[in-house]
């Protein structure tokens, strides 16, 4: 199946300088949903000169664009105060609710200005555009956008991309971006390497905004290249982090790129069953297959101390679920997992035949950048959006994409209103360029002797094991914060690369390793446990002790500064008012 | 492990759009051939962005996925009590 791109792919640079150095308004650091949101409303709201910068290709490689696209739009027709106190119940309290309601009240505007664009959905067998959310009563989404003959996340990418692209954005792909720039306490550019050729780029700017994703530590979901970049970017300079204990877990198929579908399956009748053939998610949760994806993880796990697995088995035989993927799958969708069907038809397997085997995965983390409203984090001049950025702890399927265009849209327009008030650079110089450049190609100049595959290999073995990932407790923790802080240690001395591809992926496994020491960190910090957060120890959810965020932070010296801060409950719009 | 397999030089026509999308940088432009080449198999996903980007068919990605990290491989054991 081939795909129409909208706008060449190789819209590769804008105007660089003969010492590499690119002169910009703002600079948006990823080119998903989130970074593209931000580079159109900084222009539409008066911004002369916009960078994206994407270590990919722009948009094409991003997380939005292999995704389905499923969004929730709360729309005029949709019960607000429902779906709105469903989602802050799904996240356990612990979202941000001044951005969940905003996010929910603008969203049907963000649809009505895509449609305006040429984005469309197409109507279901029964008429209606939108799908239940997995896991959810209330929630509905928007499932299949198309946009200039293109399905899925494809679509609503390319919509944007086309609209930054009419704007005059310009675009720098294959830039991974290596570290940030300030003035006076101010954010003031970044410096990056050229992935293909290994140069190193100054990009001075007035203000940045990350929006780099989160971190999957190189596992499924093809977001490999997901690798905590913008953490380590906003914690090197002194920006806190929040739900960093949070590691979204869901289920899939170890073998085919066949993964987070059981949540909107269980709706159409998909079922899971033990080693003996035996169903056992009631046994855990009282929801059975239909409960939200970390609880059918946590299930397998269970289910694995009483010997029920793994293996364990995903039947997707029943007849709703195969015409409604059919239905899916007629369409040109962007998603890699449409190509995968397609080579398994090829081969002459069909995965609606019989069960196939299926395992508990680890996904991505679910915290982020602390931002306030506007999206700006606590040092002037940086902004966050997409899943780089903290708002809820807990992804549902629709979420993510909504809100990568809502922070995007939010921290594009916060930032063009700073930077228009704000000094000129050049009259102040930066504090750190040269530490910046010098720090950007560090590892080529290394002559050690570890490899950063090597590397990510070792964090992988660190942070999977499933009493750290599914079912946490103290000691194993412990264990594991000593193994990355040593990791860390022979890293500083050993990590060498000695091409631009090794370059990149030594800049990757830092960031790695960085986030893998903020996630064991506060995990051990929460002793209870809360969504996809789960202490063995610690069992129950204590709701009168934690109703509080973990903010983390760099407290120098290779040191991580906690700080707990209780949810502002009162202030918001739902309190708990449980036991 | 299976991975991206096959890059037919018969079929390609060195464009780089499969280079440019692939967000593992496994792919290259061979300097003497002109044609794309697989650097750095190890490292592949198996997500297709570049066999759904060729314009001329020129790659093949197999379905089956390389082995990934599952909690269930292993568990973190105290190495210092054995
Ligand atoms: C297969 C799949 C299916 C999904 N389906 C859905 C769905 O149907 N509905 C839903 O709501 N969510 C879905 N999601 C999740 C959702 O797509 C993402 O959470 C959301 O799109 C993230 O948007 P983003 O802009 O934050 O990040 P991304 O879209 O991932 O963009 C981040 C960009 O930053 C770039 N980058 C990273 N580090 C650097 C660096 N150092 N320098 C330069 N560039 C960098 C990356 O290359 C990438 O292009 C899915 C995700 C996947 C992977
Ligand atoms: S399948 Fe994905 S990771 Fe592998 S070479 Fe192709 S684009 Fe790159
Ligand atoms: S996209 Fe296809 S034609 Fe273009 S370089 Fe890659 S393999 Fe060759």
């Amino acid at each position: 199946m081939k795909l129409e791109s909208s706008g060449s792919i190789f819209t590769k640079r804008g105007r660089i300088a003969k010492d590499n150095t690119i002169d910009t308004d703002l600079l948006v650091i990823g080119s998903g949903l989130g970074g593209l949101w931000s580079a159109w409303a900084a222009l539409d709201s008066g911004l002369n000169r916009v960078a994206i910068v994407d270590k990919c290709s722009i948009g094409e490689s991003s997380q939005s664009k292999m995704s389905a696209g499923a969004t929730v739009y709360c729309t005029k027709r949709d019960p607000f105060d429902l779906w709105f106190k469903e989602l802050v119940e799904q996240q356990k309290y612990l979202s941000r609710q001044d951005m969940v309601e905003d996010m929910l009240k603008t969203s049907g505007q963000l649809l009505e200005k895509q449609k305006e664009w040429g984005l469309w959905y197409e109507k279901m067998p029964w008429g209606s555009p939108t799908l239940h959310v997995g896991g959810t009563k209330n929630l509905k989404m928007h499932v299949l956008p198309r946009y200039k003959g293109i399905g899925g996340g494809g679509a609503i990418v390319n919509v944007i991309k086309d609209q930054v692209l009419a704007k005059g954005g310009e675009f720098y792909s294959k830039v991974m971006i290596t570290g940030l720039l300030h003035s006076q306490g101010k954010v003031c550019g970044a410096v990056g390497v050229d992935r293909m050729t290994g140069e190193t780029l100054t990009f001075k700017s007035r203000g940045v905004v990350i929006a780099t994703a989160d971190c999957s530590f190189g596992n499924t979901g093809c977001i490999g290249h997901s690798t905590g970049d913008g953490y380590k970017l906003a914690y090197d300079m002194g920006a806190r982090l929040t739900n960093m204990e949070f590691w979204g877990s869901n289920t899939g198929s170890p073998q085919y790129s066949f993964e987070s579908i059981s949540d909107t399956a269980a709706n159409f009748g998909c079922r899971f069953y033990n080693n003996k053939g035996q169903y056992f998610t009631h046994k855990y949760t009282s929801a059975g297959d239909k409960a939200e994806p970390f609880k059918i993880a946590q299930a397998m796990a269970d289910e694995a101390e009483n010997g029920g697995g793994p293996p364990y088995y995903f039947d997707m035989r029943s007849l709703a679920w195969r015409l409604g993927y059919q239905l899916v799958l007629k369409r040109k969708m962007t998603g890699f997992v449409t190509q995968m069907f397609e080579e398994l038809k090829r081969q002459g397997i069909d995965p609606f035949e019989r069960p196939m085997e299926w395992v508990p995965l680890m996904r991505t983390i679910r915290g982020g950048i602390r931002t306030d409203m506007n999206c700006m984090t606590d040092i002037p001049g940086l902004f966050a959006a997409g899943t780089a950025q903290a708002l809820d702890p807990n992804g549902l399927n629709g979420i993510s994409t909504v809100r990568a265009m809502w922070s995007g849209q939010q921290a594009g327009r916060q930032a063009a209103r700073y930077i228009n008030g704000s000094y000129d650079i050049k009259a102040t110089g930066v504090d750190n360029l040269s530490e910046a450049r010098s720090l950007a190609v560090k590892p080529l100049k290394n002559s050690g002797a570890i490899k950063p595959v090597e590397v990510i290999g070792l964090i992988q073995m660190i942070v999977f094991p499933y009493n750290i990932s599914l079912k946490k407790d103290s000691k194993s923790l412990l264990m594991a914060i000593r193994a990355i802080r040593n990791l860390k240690s022979v890293m500083e001395i050993e990590l060498a690369a000695d091409s631009p591809h090794e370059l990149s992926k030594a800049h990757e496994a830092m960031n790695m390793t960085l986030t893998a020491e903020l996630y064991l960190t506060a995990s051990l910090l929460r002793e209870e446990s809360r969504g996809d957060h789960y202490r063995e120890d610690y069992q129950k959810t204590d709701n009168k002790n934690w109703l509080k965020w973990i903010n983390l932070k760099n407290g120098g010296n290779g040191n991580i500064a906690t700080e707990i801060e209780p949810v502002p409950l009162n202030k918001y719009k739902l309190d708990y008012r449980g036991g | 492990m299976k991975v991206i397999q096959l890059i037919d030089t018969a079929l390609c026509k060195g464009c780089g759009s499969c280079v440019e999308v692939c967000p593992m940088d496994i792919l290259r432009i061979d300097t003497i051939s002109g044609l794309a080449k697989i650097a750095f198999l190890q490292e592949c996903q198996t997500c297709y962005q570049c066999m759904v980007v060729c314009p001329t068919d020129a790659v093949s990605v197999c379905p089956r996925r390389k082995k990934i990290p599952m909690p269930f491989n292993y568990k973190m054991e105290d190495d210092e009590n054995g």
